[in-house]
């Protein structure tokens, strides 16, 4: 059990620099998912915790060692590959008593441990087939078996659900994060997909283009997002956009696009005020934040072009003017489409159109 | 080792294959009937069919016809089995039989290793330009045997070769290679090494590459050291090109006539007379195909019996634990 403290990370691969001064702590016995797009750094920063890339800059300590010089066998790290990395010569019993080998563990003791690793993880009847053999599902739980079984001081995993389908992706992400919990080791869980990371970190790290962009509290991240590029990344049904500016009228502050006008409210307008004195910013809105009746006569009144039935809500594709808006419709009202509704906006987010950064 | 074993059904999974198991058809029977079912297969019999028949003809017909030598005399009589008992009493072969297997024995590990070591190093991040490496240390391969055997023998010239010049310059006493038995053993062997080792390498390279580079990421956060991941990773890797490059290597320095021909033509006396060169001379100096034709099996015979060895002890996978 340890601490993961990156201290002003950056990573150049020749001129391109994949990973420009992060700074992280990752507390002991917290799983905290590096999110982000392809190409983010998010694998880089994990690569450079686990000693496989050395950082250009900057330090990484894990407990109170400075790694930046240790190769990756004196990390006591264990990492999960995208790919699995499992040993294709071996049997799944080698590949996971591998590390306990190499660590002159006794054959009784090495025994005892695979075969309760293999027990937790439900692979028992693979052991003795070659990874080949198995399914994608059980060459997964072998790297994670494999990884398991050393009991290192931190756990690292690489998009680890990614070629598995997607069915069991839902009841792997379950499983790893009860197993962390069980264990308690620190993990640092690298994924794209925004669901994962929402789902199982107890803190999320959202990357763009090498750069921290925040880190909070899954709750944090969805509802006070720090930016424009954390709002757009987070959320399954996308947060909507609508470019617009500040105004006053009739001494109130209103949002004013070229397709609706929403009241801002004053303790807002004072920060937005201070903030972004150009008032010129893009409001964000989530789709389960828009309200709508189907009355034409209220204000912001729209069209609905498209409907997307999920089963338990539907999505509503919105037009107005050009700008596309989707509004979640949690209670199965009688929409058509070619209906047109008025909308009001509950909850919404301000971005400097300048900056990116959230008005708050 | 069963394949079939119930695996923890997860949600939704299980019930839908499990009413379907007494619906299904029978397995096709057996791959036999499958492959040579010459109504689906029209095309392919008649693609494979010219091939087929080459193959007969360059390869089979050889081998009978060996055999057909090998039952008769030089007159053409019916003899049996007198040309193979002739040849267990006969001191030459013997000689050559066996100089040809300790050339064996010496040249396939010693090219294997040179072989690996230039591989592990082109295939080594150190080494820019792969491509340049690779064309330069593969010229041996495309000089002929008698090329490199004409090359060697003047190196080995005793005032004007190359090989001397260092021993000279130490003050040594110039070694006359190619006169004495155990020197021109060693000196064929060299010769041999420079010509055949990088076929190895060529193969050794081409399964270096195949090995996935996550792998040794895997082994080096597992813990191993390079030396570790080398053995427990490359090696076993590069297992069925250890195999195919051994037996090459073998066939090929078993063989060898060229270089023997170009350097020592057998001598001193008969010291480096190997199958190839007495096969080489029963038939064509002393005249006596039919007798070289069961010399001809006798070495066919080894190298089908060095290969399965090799195949069973190399290649196989390891499934040990």
């Amino acid at each position: 059990m340890a601490e993961v403290r990156i201290e002003g990370l950056t990573k150049y691969f020749g001129d391109t620099c994949a990973v420009n001064q992060l700074n992280l702590v990752v507390n002991d016995g917290d799983l905290v998912v590096l999110l982000g797009p392809s190409g983010c750094g998010k694998t880089t920063t994990m690569r450079c915790v686990a000693g496989l890339e050395r950082p250009t800059y900057g330090d990484i300590y894990i407990g109170e060692t400075r790694v930046n010089d240790l190769e990756p066998r004196e990390r006591d790290v264990a990492l999960v590959f995208q790919s699995y990395a499992l040993y294709p010569h071996f049997t799944a019993f080698d590949n996971i008593a591998y590390p306990l080998r190499l660590r002159k563990t006794p054959k009784d003791e090495i025994e005892r441990r695979v075969r309760d690793v293999a027990e937790m993880l439900g692979i028992t009847h693979t052991l003795e087939r070659p990874p080949g053999l198995c399914s994608g599902g059980e060459q997964q739980r072998i790297a994670l078996g494999r990884a398991i079984v050393r009991e290192p001081v931190v756990f690292l995993m690489d998009e680890p659900l990614s070629n598995i389908d997607a069915l069991l992706r839902v009841y792997m992400r379950a499983e790893i994060k009860r197993l962390q919990h069980e264990l308690g080791t620190t993990m640092i869980y690298v994924t794209h997909d925004q669901v994962e990371g929402m789902t199982m970190a107890d803190q999320i790290a959202v990357m763009n283009q090498g750069t921290l962009q925040q880190l909070g509290t899954p709750s944090e991240i969805y509802d006070m997002p720090a930016n424009n590029f954390v709002a757009r990344f987070v959320g399954s049904t996308p947060m909507n956009f609508i470019p617009g500016a500040l105004q006053k009228e009739n001494g109130k502050t209103v949002h004013k696009s070229d397709q609706f006008v929403i009241p801002v409210s004053a303790e807002m307008a004072d920060r937005a005020a201070e903030l972004c004195p150009s008032g010129v910013c893009t409001l964000g809105v989530r789709p389960e934040e828009i309200r709508f009746t189907m009355d034409d006569d209220g204000a912001n009144q729209a069209r609905v072009f498209l409907l997307e039935p999920l089963g338990s809500e539907t999505i509503l594709d919105i037009e107005k003017e050009g700008l596309l808006l989707k509004v979640k419709d949690v209670a199965a009202t009688q929409v058509r489409e070619g209906d047109t509704l008025s909308l009001s906006f509950n909850r919404f987010h301000l971005f400097d159109d300048d900056t990116g950064a959230a008005i708050r | 080792m069963t394949v079939q074993q119930t695996v923890s059904p997860l949600p939704g999974q299980g019930a839908s294959s499990a009413n379907s198991v007494n619906t299904q058809p029978p397995p096709p029977q057996g791959m036999w009937s499958e492959l040579f079912n010459f109504r689906d297969n029209r095309l392919g019999v008649m693609l494979i069919v010219p091939s087929l028949l080459a193959l007969i003809l360059v390869q089979f017909y050889p081998i009978v016809y060996n055999f057909w030598l090998i039952l008769t005399s030089e007159k053409g009589e019916w003899i049996g089995l007198a040309n193979l008992s002739r040849l267990t009493r006969d001191t030459i072969f013997h000689g050559a039989l066996i100089f040809s297997l300790k050339m064996g024995i010496v040249v396939v590990p010693m090219c294997l290793l040179v072989g690996l070591g230039l591989a592990l190093l082109v295939h080594s991040d150190y080494a820019g330009r792969k491509a340049i490496w690779i064309s330069i240390l593969i010229i041996p391969l495309m000089v002929s045997e008698i090329v490199a055997g004409m090359m060697w023998k003047i190196m080995y010239h005793p005032t004007l070769g190359l090989v001397n010049v260092p021993l000279t310059a130490l003050g040594i006493e110039p070694i006359i290679w190619l006169v004495k038995a155990d020197t021109a053993f060693i000196a064929l062997c060299v010769v041999e090494v420079w010509r055949i080792s990088p076929l190895a390498f060529l193969l050794l390279y081409a399964g270096l590459n195949q090995v996935p580079r996550d792998i040794y990421e895997a082994a080096a956060v597992d813990g191993a050291t390079r030396w570790r991941a080398f053995w427990d990773m490359t090696l076993p890797y590069i297992r069925p090109m250890f195999a195919i490059a051994t037996i090459l290597v073998f066939v090929w320095s078993t063989r060898t006539i060229g270089t023997i021909a170009a350097t020592t033509q057998g001598g001193p006396g008969r010291a480096t007379w190997n199958l190839s060169w007495y096969i080489y001379g029963m038939s064509f100096q002393r005249l006596k195909p039919h007798y070289a034709s069961a010399a001809v099996l006798v070495m066919l015979l080894m190298t089908y019996i060095a290969g399965t060895i090799f195949v069973r002890y190399l290649w196989v996978e390891r499934r040990s634990r």
